[in-house]
């Protein structure tokens, strides 16, 4: 039986494998493109196990926990964040998913997901902003028209990770006002409207960030996944598996940011010498080695307490908050060079804003970690 | 989210935004009358022209990095904005660093690719310019400013980076060590220049372009000098036109000099001027450097205000709420700090720098007194870049100029380029923050500005290369042992 740090050992040696061979030739054509949804990448990771790694046996799940998830994405981070959170998101949903289907005792729901989750099909998100605790905000109605069926109304949140050809977590509220969460299937998606039409974004432009035109959409009744308060959990929940994924992505970032930054610092001769002997450089330098060092243990700490929300916010803030300075530090490290888009540390800076707006902004996150802590203090 | 010009905060008067020019109003009125007039214009060619053309723009560079928009700038010709650096006696605006800050930051808060196409050509301008080198007054610059008046932009770039030497360009110590490609030979009637240069702002597209290089690579400080080369010139060509992460509207390029020949004419300012040419022309250009970057912050606060005011998140706006209203604050503080700073360093330029000898009388009489057509005249051309002209300006200059004064002025415009660069950075971050992941989408502007706000902190020397500025000025007794 291997040991904690044997395991994560071989699932990082894995995920390093699978970068080098299957991410690594075709993530900077992809982030300058913006080709969309990385299907291929995508499927080679559910037949590497990728999508049920936290999953238990009777779903077909490698029993794995939350600490080996975050060392999978943080490893594909390294080669490129945004097919790192195509992984990360679809797993710490399904994780999400089936907690609330197996903490219900109903059957019926286990199977769906059971069904769902032989589809191979990446699960999207589109997560409101969080209002309180367990409460969000959104203008989404679902009403019910008598039938068994629900029709959609009103704007939706932004979605991620969402292909048209996948399933998409979404929250609204009934016409009585009851929280509501959903999940919108392939089926569902009608190909004749404008459903989230890819427009440029900023970065991880491997992973669609788009608009879902929800307006009118029909779903079954059994799209419900939660209501009241129960939805409430499901989104806290969901909430904090993804940021636990997200901080693990922008540690993987920043590590591979300041290597980049560093081994430019060793060859760069400018002002009579290599610039990492000028030692305001290495000030910079030094700082961004301590903030990845920094991270990686908040990170790892929180994934070790993966029930613990406040751990998980608290990861998601600091390491995506570092992870943008530390970027932003490699690019002004490789000057001008760093600003072209040859030497690919521009994309890790627009990777890393994009990171500090997943899964809500860290401005955001601020105001629930208060609310959370004001809870723990009674 | 509409037409963010209906944002109030977009209209505010100049003696507002900057309040000493209420005193100077009083003490100065026709100068601050001039700086309102140019903001105006600005503020009228941005939102009408530029803003319109902004994300479209930026979309088109992004596939094809080559691209530019010479229609837009063409727009641009009535207002005068690519010559305004002229003197009005080579038919320009006549305008100095101020004026320049004020139309860049107004440029900029619309799309700062595109109004660093005008802050680069300044650049470009700014080295005849303040060489005093009226030859090119009168060619060159004259060309420019004709070119505004028909309708037909004439752009104008400065070549100083190169492959292996970015920091080591821009600053003397560094020089003395710099691996350079560039060099000039003297050959007979002019120059043989061979080298590359990289990352020129507005490259691709200039018709002239300000050229430094050494006449001897093995001791650079003493022989850099700069030259005027012509599109079109044998042996000149443009090469790759880089892609970089913002600041599309304005292509980044590299120019190659293969046996490129510059007739003598065209030195700029005399032999072996450059270090002291280019350290002059930085000094002019930081401080406006200092207005793109907080016009860059400008363009995303006003931009998300605007879709504060309108969003709302459980029944209330975002511009309701405390944490909201704090952030705001803080970044209308710190636009407004660093517009000082940048006025500080572009004031200081325009009233105790080199313009000062521009308003000496020999100057005056020759560019206001002595009509174009006589100053080009074979005879008055010689008198005018001859030996004795080149010692007349050097005693001027130094009788007029203030070692003093121009250390402060190093000092101040390094600062409006830290400050304000920094400043646009945190600023384009917290606009991210305060709309949330909607703000990742190019539709807001916001993730535009944020790629854009990164680059005012590497050119014009990088931060780093300018703190150092900041230090060898601020504390001259250290000088020596600045590192």
């Amino acid at each position: 039986m291997h040991s904690d740090h044997e395991l994560i050992g071989e699932v990082e040696r894995t995920a390093a494998k699978f970068a080098y061979v299957h991410i690594e030739p075709r993530a900077a054509e992809i982030d300058h493109t913006a080709a969309g949804f990385p299907k291929e990448v995508f499927e080679l990771g559910i037949e590497s196990g990728f999508d049920r790694l936290l999953l238990p046996d009777k779903l077909g799940g490698s029993g794995l926990e939350m600490p080996e998830l975050c060392s999978l994405v943080g490893t594909l981070a390294k080669t490129c964040a945004a097919h790192a959170l195509v992984i990360g998101v679809h797993a710490a949903t399904a994780l999400s998913l089936s907690e609330i289907c197996f903490a219900t005792e109903d059957t019926g729901a286990q199977q769906r997901l059971e069904k769902l989750l032989d589809t191979h099909l990446p699960f999207g998100v589109a997560m409101p902003e969080p209002l309180s605790l367990r409460d969000f905000s959104t203008d989404l109605v679902a009403h019910e028209d008598g039938s068994a069926a629900l029709r959609l109304s009103g704007p939706s949140a932004i979605a991620f990770n969402w292909d048209r050809s996948g399933y998409l977590v979404l929250f609204a509220r009934s016409d009585k006002g009851e929280r509501l969460s959903l999940l919108l299937s392939p089926t569902n998606s009608d190909a004749s409207a404008n459903n989230g039409q890819l427009e440029p974004n900023l970065g991880l432009r491997a992973m669609p960030i788009v608009e879902p035109q929800l307006d009118g959409q029909v779903l079954h009744a059994t799209a419900v996944l939660a209501k009241g308060d129960r939805a409430g959990e499901f989104h806290q929940a969901l909430l904090c598996n993804l940021s636990l994924v997200t901080s693990a992505v922008a540690a993987g970032l920043m590590q591979s940011a300041h290597r980049k930054a560093l081994t430019y610092a060793v060859e760069r001769y400018q002002g009579g010498k290599t610039i990492v002997d000028h030692s305001h450089l290495r000030s910079i330098l030094g700082a961004m080695s301590g903030a990845v060092s920094a991270s990686l243990g908040s990170v790892n700490h929180a994934a070790s307490r993966a029930a613990d929300p406040l751990a998980a916010l608290s990861a998601k803030l600091s390491a995506t908050a570092a992870a943008q300075q530390v970027c932003t530090d490699a690019v002004q490290v490789l000057g001008g060079y760093g600003y072209m888009r040859d030497f690919g540390v521009e994309k890790m800076m627009r990777d890393a804003a994009v990171l500090t707006l997943l899964p809500v902004s860290n401005a955001r996150t601020e105001l629930l970690i208060t609310a959370l802590d004001r809870e723990l203090l009674g | 989210m509409h037409d963010y010009l209906e944002v109030e905060i977009a209209q505010r008067s100049l003696c507002e935004m900057a309040p000493r020019m209420k005193i100077f109003a009083e003490l100065m009125p026709q100068f601050v009358n001039d700086l309102e007039l140019w903001q105006a214009k600005a503020r009228e060619y941005g939102g009408r022209c530029v803003r319109p053309r902004a994300l479209e723009i930026d979309r088109r560079c992004q596939a094809d990095p080559s691209y530019f928009d010479w229609e837009l700038i063409k727009r641009s010709t009535p207002y005068g904005f690519l010559s305004m650096m002229v003197p009005k006696g080579a038919g320009g605006g006549g305008q100095l660093s101020t004026s320049m800050a004020i139309v860049v930051e107004e440029l900029c808060a619309a799309c700062p690719g595109v109004a660093t196409v005008f802050g680069a050509n300044a650049l470009g301008v700014s080295g005849m310019l303040l060489a005093m080198d009226f030859y090119h007054y009168d060619r060159a610059l004259a060309e420019l400013a004709q070119g505004d008046r028909r309708g037909k932009p004439v752009i104008f770039a400065a070549a100083i980076t190169e492959p292996l030497a970015g920091s080591d360009v821009e600053d003397e110590e560094y020089l003395r060590t710099a691996k350079l490609t560039g060099e000039a030979k003297r050959v007979q009637d002019g120059y043989l220049i061979n080298g590359t240069k990289v990352f020129i702002s507005n490259g691709s597209v200039a018709q002239y372009a300000m050229v430094i290089v050494p006449l001897d690579r093995k001791r650079p400080v003493q022989t850099q000098s700069c030259f005027l080369v012509r599109k079109g010139d044998a042996g000149y060509s443009v090469g790759r036109v880089e892609e970089k992460m913002g600041m599309k509207a304005c292509p980044a390029a590299e120019l190659i000099f293969e046996d490129c020949f510059v007739p003598a004419e065209n030195l700029i300012g005399g032999e072996c001027t450059g270090v002291q040419g280019v350290e002059t022309v930085l000094g002019a250009s930081r401080g406006p450097v200092g207005a793109i970057a907080t016009g860059t912050a400008r363009g995303a606060f006003e931009r998300v205000v605007d879709y504060a005011k309108q969003r709302k998140v459980g029944g209330r706006r975002l511009i309701d709420q405390q944490w909201v209203q704090l952030k705001l604050a803080d970044m209308a503080l710190k636009i407004h700090a660093s517009r000082q700073v940048y006025l500080d360093a572009c004031m200081s330029f325009d009233f105790q720098g080199v313009p000062k000898l521009m308003k000496q009388l020999p100057s005056r009489i020759i560019l206001d007194l002595i009509p174009q057509s006589v100053r080009t005249n074979g005879f008055v051309s010689k008198l005018l870049r001859s030996e004795l002209a080149t010692k007349t300006t050097r005693a001027m200059s130094d009788r007029v100029l203030n070692p003093d004064d121009q250390r402060h002025q190093q000092q101040y415009s390094s600062m409006a380029k830290v400050s304000g660069s920094d400043m646009a950075v945190e600023v384009a971050s917290e606009a991210l923050q305060i709309v949330g992941l909607e703000a990742s989408l190019h539709r807001l502007e916001l993730e535009k500005l944020y790629r854009d706000a990164k680059l005012t902190q590497i050119f014009e020397g990088t931060n780093q290369l300018n703190r150092h500025n900041i230090f060898k000025n601020y504390f001259p007794e250290e000088r020596e042992h600045a590192q």
